[in-house]
């Protein structure tokens, strides 16, 4: 199976520290040990500034009317680029999947809105995976068989949390938060610029559920995975198969620091090791995908990049390799 | 060749009847429900005080007071089918899920209810609302069947009356709360063996039916309702022409949408009454839950040979079919 391109989009809007600090609320210390953990600076946020200055906690229902940018929309711009690198058009995707923990409809599905946007008639429905969408819809589509896999298949993960958290109420939701997508082609029938090498994932002891997205989004810092099993799972998934510390690595969780920090100490040089989540923040299962689209030129020919996957009671891996 | 092994249902224990609805004053009344849509009650989890008092002006109440969630409907049921297939939470190695209306976008309904039922395999969400019983049938057919874990558990779970405004006087005529779930193996044989599925949208017109997260189910109604008709024609027209079904003997189950719009459909392909098999006159349309909760409904009067034939239509605007066998 190949990856034939991948695109990802970003609102314009962007929230740094210094914003959030003249917002007032001070983080606990477990927050702020978390918030050591996660290593976001700036955000790209699809609310206005302004809005979120003088929003002190406003309802999910009047963000989405200030938001710039929807998560349809967003997922729509960044199937656009990755079907521009994978040089087809919409109307030769025989499969849209979308993944969307911020829907702002829960009905159609998000694929269904996404696939509406492009005006074409195309099955389509939503497979959400949280923060592993990457490597999981990867792992599923590879099980399919040869007959049930159409010529290509469009994967757009988009998510847009900012408009979920409560500025100057929760400090830590709204360090952690960006919004963004991410969309993959993916063929077997057709070679392309990244071929999926190996998938791997299996369930963990616990299922521990960190991120919760209801009116409002919260993190609890007391289910996010513990340092300990980050580093025994990300030590784990490295050592699996040949040439496993070779390549470039994307991690798929809020903890981006963390995993940055363990992953070099296994000996990967540190540009080795990409992600967006810094300066964009964290954005569920997209944040994968849009760091992904930062290697997509980088690599050089026979050079891979591992996609890994390590908590909310999953761990997952997803090897590809530069044509 | 997939199998279904064993199902499971759960459904609020609130009724309400079509003179509840008369009492409200949005100007409809009993006879008029009867007549057009065919339902008689509809089950809610929401208290029958609520809806009387707010008639659900804000929906972001209803999910506070309701009796049950998505979430509760859909681990009932997945009881009930692990029960009646004889395998334990532990033994399920993917679980598979569909839900219009959760509480949380985030987690996926999926890890909701596999945290509730002790489940530690992959669990995630496959959805597409009303035709998710397809939906989910067509998908694991994608799988190579070494892919495949040897039990799979899906579940279709829905509260849509939390998302009805009980102003409008069709919306709150149609809904019911509901949740199924089967179990699908392809490594041990069931009583319902999978022949035949497909799934298929037009997206184009996906705006048709709308459920806002916190808000309102809406819906163009009439268009809607056409397609639904025409669709669900279509697909059962393309199940006789390649599957030897004989209405006599087989069965017709489509999407519990309401029931003058399956009697226009079973009326069309001549199908009897006897073999139309459905649950909406009294407990309303349950979204995706609705075909599965009525084949669970019916699970005793399959009789071996005889061909259940699915035909579901929704949201997206989307569709798909399931021909099924019994085989014992």
């Amino acid at each position: 199976m190949y990856l034939l391109g991948v695109g990802s989009a970003f609102p314009s809007n962007k929230l740094s520290d210094g914003i959030l600090k003249d917002l007032g609320a001070g983080c606990s210390t477990s927050e702020q040990m978390l918030i050591e953990r996660i290593g976001v600076t700036e955000r790209s946020v699809s609310l206005p500034v302004d809005f979120v200055r003088a929003s002190n906690g406003a309802d999910v229902v009047e963000a989405r009317k200030a938001a710039s940018v929807s998560p349809t929309a967003l997922g729509v711009e960044a199937a656009k680029r990755a079907m521009t690198q994978a040089g087809i058009s919409i109307e030769q995707v025989g499969l849209v999947v979308a993944d969307c923990a911020t829907p702002y409809q829960t009905c159609p599905s998000e694929a269904q809105r996404i696939a509406g946007s492009f005006g074409v008639k195309v099955p389509s429905y939503d497979l959400t995976m949280g923060a592993a969408a990457i490597p999981m819809a990867l792992n599923t589509l590879a099980s399919w068989r040869d007959d049930r896999l159409p010529e290509y298949v469009l994967f757009v993960s988009t998510n847009t949390p900012s408009v979920h958290v409560r500025y100057g109420v929760d400090p830590l939701a709204a360090r952690v938060f960006g919004d963004a997508a991410c969309a993959l082609v993916i063929s077997r029938k057709h070679q392309g610029a990244w071929r999926v090498v190996s998938t791997t994932s299996r369930a963990e002891s616990e299922r521990q559920i960190s991120v919760v997205v209801e009116r409002s989004v919260s993190v609890s810092p007391a289910s996010v995975a513990s340092s300990e099993f980050m580093k025994d799972a990300v030590q784990s998934l490295m050592s699996e198969g040949e040439g496993a510390s070779e390549g470039y690595f994307i991690g798929t969780g809020m903890l981006d620091r963390e995993f940055h920090e363990l992953v070099c100490a296994a000996g990967v040089a540190q540009e080795r090791v990409v992600s967006v989540v810094p300066e964009h923040g964290y954005s569920l299962g997209s944040s994968a995908g849009a760091a992904l689209a930062n290697v997509w030129d980088k690599a050089l020919s026979g050079e891979r990049v591992s996609i890994v996957h390590c908590g909310d009671g999953l761990s997952a891996k997803v090897v590809l390799m530069r044509n | 060749m997939l199998h279904i092994l064993g199902m499971g249902t759960c459904h609020p224990t609130t009724s309400i009847d079509n003179h509840f609805l008369e009492a409200l004053d949005v100007g409809t009344n009993a006879q008029w429900i009867e007549e057009k849509i065919g339902i008689l009650t509809r089950v809610t989890t929401l208290p029958v005080d609520y809806i009387r008092e707010t008639r659900n002006q804000d929906p972001r109440m209803a999910v506070e007071v309701a009796s049950m969630n998505a979430t509760d409907l859909g681990v009932r049921a997945a009881e009930e089918a692990l029960e009646k297939t004889g395998i334990t939470p532990s033994q399920v190695g993917l679980l598979i899920v569909n839900c219009c209306s959760p509480r949380q976008t985030a987690p996926s309904e999926a890890v909701r209810i596999a945290e509730r039922l002790g489940i530690k395999a992959p669990a995630h969400d496959v959805y597409t609302a009303c035709p998710a019983f397809a939906l989910h049938i067509d998908y694991l057919r994608n799988f190579n069947e070494t892919a495949l874990p040897e039990f799979v558990l899906c579940i279709s779970t829905a509260v849509m009356t939390q998302h009805v405004n009980y102003n409008d006087r069709s919306d709150g005529a149609i809904w019911g709360d509901g949740a199924a779930a089967w179990v699908v193996s392809s490594k041990h044989t069931g009583r319902l063996e999978i022949l035949d599925s497909m799934f298929t949208a037009d997206p184009t017109r996906c705006e048709a039916v709308v459920v806002e997260s916190q808000g309102f189910f809406h819906q163009d109604g009439r268009a809607v309702r056409d397609f639904s008709v025409r669709q669900t024609v279509r697909l059962i027209k393309a199940i006789e022409e390649k599957y030897p079904i004989d209405w006599k003997r087989d069965v017709f189950i489509g999407h519990q949408a309401n029931r003058t719009m399956l009697e226009q459909i079973t009326n069309n392909r001549e199908i009897p009454a006897s073999n139309h098999w459905h649950n909406v006159t009294y407990l309303g349309n349950q979204a995706g839950a609705g075909a599965p909760a009525s084949l669970c409904m019916h699970w005793e009067k399959m009789t071996a040979g005889q061909h259940i034939v699915v035909a579901v239509v929704g949201a997206g605007l989307s569709w798909g079919s399931i021909v099924m066998r019994v085989t014992k």
